[in-house]
């Protein structure tokens, strides 16, 4: 079992960073786009 | 409820009971019952992360939120991706190199002994409280809802949990966690089309948010920077990313999935699981709320959700005024019915000046509806003298009984009863890992076979069923007592997180820096919530966590550096 990491990870956290401001994206389009 | 919505629920359940027990026969070791012998699957685990935290008081509690407040609650979740992140790079890679099996463990090889105990007291105080706390909040609801006995209900959640967590350890628990996610996901998506699919002819999805739009449902941002608003963006970006690096990161029920993992890179992929997936599920549980109160616009809903108030009420010397209440809100109801319709309407023709007046409608009626049910809660307390009485926690499990078909209703019941057995199950199990591993093996018989150590943990697990039993099956007079403890409980969380950036952090702080730090922090965080209620609990973490980590590294000035610093790989 490897107890080190056997990977480059910076990408993977970049994606996840990626991701929530994607998700916070399209909450701000759905706030915004109905708000009346 | 249905025959057949019961032989759902029981089906369900027995099948995760028989599924559990079967892994009894995989336990023959400490290690294996309470880490799976480190060879869990990435997506079991993070699965089990998930469904760890998604209890029934989620399902019951979070949709009532939407229903009431639309997706302000979401805010809460904002840090939990850089959270996740930071754990991933700091506190992981430290507890596989050190090989732990609790979280404080590691504690004693970076600290002292009594830095360790005291943490894992801390933990197992709060969490073998919030066990019983856990089954009895939704064991309240549904007993009100279906008409079971609240101490069936609560005995209903936890026995399955003993049993299974019990025999099969951490195992039994992860596989039912992934089980239960599945059947989470797959109930909430048929809400939705049920909520979706019951919008009246003429009222689309579009029509739907542009109204829930227009009564604030849908706003997801709030960036005024206050203390005493609980979901702000700032709460939740920062506050709430100490509380999650708090919870995934030093509490034992989660640090324990994890832990499970093949390998330093799956628990890092399990952990992320939860970065990438939790605000999209969050958004998902209070969209099924925002579409519930969109349901109920169109519906005729009950004046009260909660039948058994309704029915105290209408027995009692209020009756009457309940009766001019219930009147009042009818001709409300159809009037705000009719602006919603027209809202609609007026949208689909592009007639503007139309929709605005309509809108204008909606919002006054709206208003009158909300006054109607605040003078109708207001009646209950007066009468029943419940005094924490919120009619929201009933909307949506009334909404499953009435409005889905037989078999979904009883798919619904197995997903709330189970969310809650899953977190259960996941803390009685951390629960008995911190009682042995920390106490029994450390402090009682460092010295006994592993056989005996096995036969203690499954005592133990038993034991803190008993525990959380007892607590449920007297929460409603011990209701002060958990709060007090749960007050306690968040006393500490942001303190115990300081104590971690202390230890991974700073290579100078002793045992006793961290020890006296800790208590510090502690008693400004009770400093800070009595003396300034109004200030949200989301930043007791903060201040906690940062009051500890200045004591801490301020009392270990100009001592030599911990060649305890970094584990051995």
């Amino acid at each position: 079992m490897p107890q080190e990491s056997t990977r480059n990870w910076s990408v993977t956290y970049i994606a996840v960073i990626g991701v929530e401001i994607l998700s916070l994206l399209a909450l701000w389009w759905l706030q915004n786009h109905y708000r009346v | 409820m249905h025959l057949l919505d019961w032989a759902v629920v029981a089906a369900y359940i027995a099948w995760l009971v028989s599924d559990g027990i079967k892994r009894t026969k995989l336990d023959r070791t400490t290690e294996s019952y309470f880490l799976a012998n480190r060879s869990m699957p990435w997506w079991a685990v993070g699965l089990s992360v998930m469904a760890t935290q998604l209890s029934a008081i989620t399902l019951v509690g979070t949709t009532g939120q939407g229903y009431s407040d639309g997706l302000r609650f979401v805010q809460f979740y904002y840090g939990l991706p850089l959270a996740m992140i930071i754990l991933c790079m700091t506190l992981v890679p430290f507890f596989y190199r050190a090989k732990v099996y609790t979280a404080y463990e590691y504690l004693e090889r970076r600290f002292d002994l009594k830095t360790r105990a005291f943490t894992s007291f801390l933990f197992l105080l709060s969490r073998g409280m919030s066990c019983g706390a856990i089954a009895a909040a939704p064991a309240v609801v549904l007993s009100v809802i279906l008409g079971w006995s609240v101490t069936l209900t609560a005995l209903l959640i936890l026995v399955p949990a003993v049993i299974y967590t019990m025999l099969g350890g951490v195992q039994a628990v992860t596989w039912t966690d992934v089980k239960t996610m599945g059947l989470t996901i797959v109930v909430l998506i048929i809400a939705m089309v049920f909520l979706v699919t019951g919008l009246p002819s003429g009222v689309g999805v579009d029509d739907a948010l542009t109204i829930a739009g227009g009564t604030g449902r849908l706003r997801a941002f709030n960036f005024d920077f206050t203390l005493t608003e609980t979901y702000t963006f700032w709460s939740g970006m920062l506050g709430g990313l100490f509380l999650m690096l708090s919870y995934f990161g030093c509490d034992q029920s989660q640090v324990q999935r994890y832990l499970t993992a093949k390998s330093v890179d799956d628990g890092r992929t399990s952990l992320l699981m939860s970065a990438y997936w939790k605000i999209p599920l969050q958004v998902l549980v209070l969209l099924v709320g925002i579409f519930t109160f969109l349901f109920y616009l169109f519906h005729q809903p009950p004046l009260l959700f909660n039948p058994i108030h309704d029915a105290r009420i209408r027995s009692s010397a209020a009756a009457p005024e309940y009766s001019g209440l219930e009147r009042e809100f009818e001709t409300a109801f159809q009037a705000r019915r009719q602006a919603a319709v027209a809202i609609a309407a007026s949208r689909d023709a592009g007639n503007v000046r139309e929709q605005a007046r309509a809108t204008d409608a909606f919002s006054e009626h709206d208003a009158r509806v909300r006054s109607v049910r605040a003078r109708a809660a207001s009646l209950v307390k007066k009468t029943t003298g419940d005094a924490s009485y919120n009619d929201v926690n009933y909307v949506f499990p009334t909404w499953i009984i009435t409005a889905l078909p037989v078999g979904i209703v009883g798919l619904w019941i197995a997903a709330i009863v189970t969310a809650a057995t899953d977190s259960i199950a996941a803390e009685l199990n951390s629960l008995s890992t911190a009682s042995v591993i920390d106490f029994y093996k450390r402090l009682v018989r460092p010295e006994a076979s592993d056989e005996h150590y096995l036969l203690v943990s499954k005592m133990t697990t038993g034991f803190w069923g008993l525990f959380a039993a007892v607590v449920a099956v007297y929460a409603s007079s011990l209701g002060s007592l958990i709060e007090v403890v749960n007050r306690f409980g968040s006393f500490f969380y942001g303190s115990i997180l300081g104590v971690f950036m202390l230890a991974i952090l700073t290579r100078r702080t002793t045992g006793t820096g961290a020890f006296v730090g800790l208590f510090a922090g502690m008693i400004s965080v009770a400093a800070v919530a009595f003396g300034r209620p109004d200030i949200s609990f989301l930043w007791h973490n903060v201040i906690g966590a940062v009051v500890v980590f200045t004591v801490g590294l301020t009392l270990s000035l100009g001592k030599q550096s911990s060649d305890r610093f970094r584990p051995a790989a």
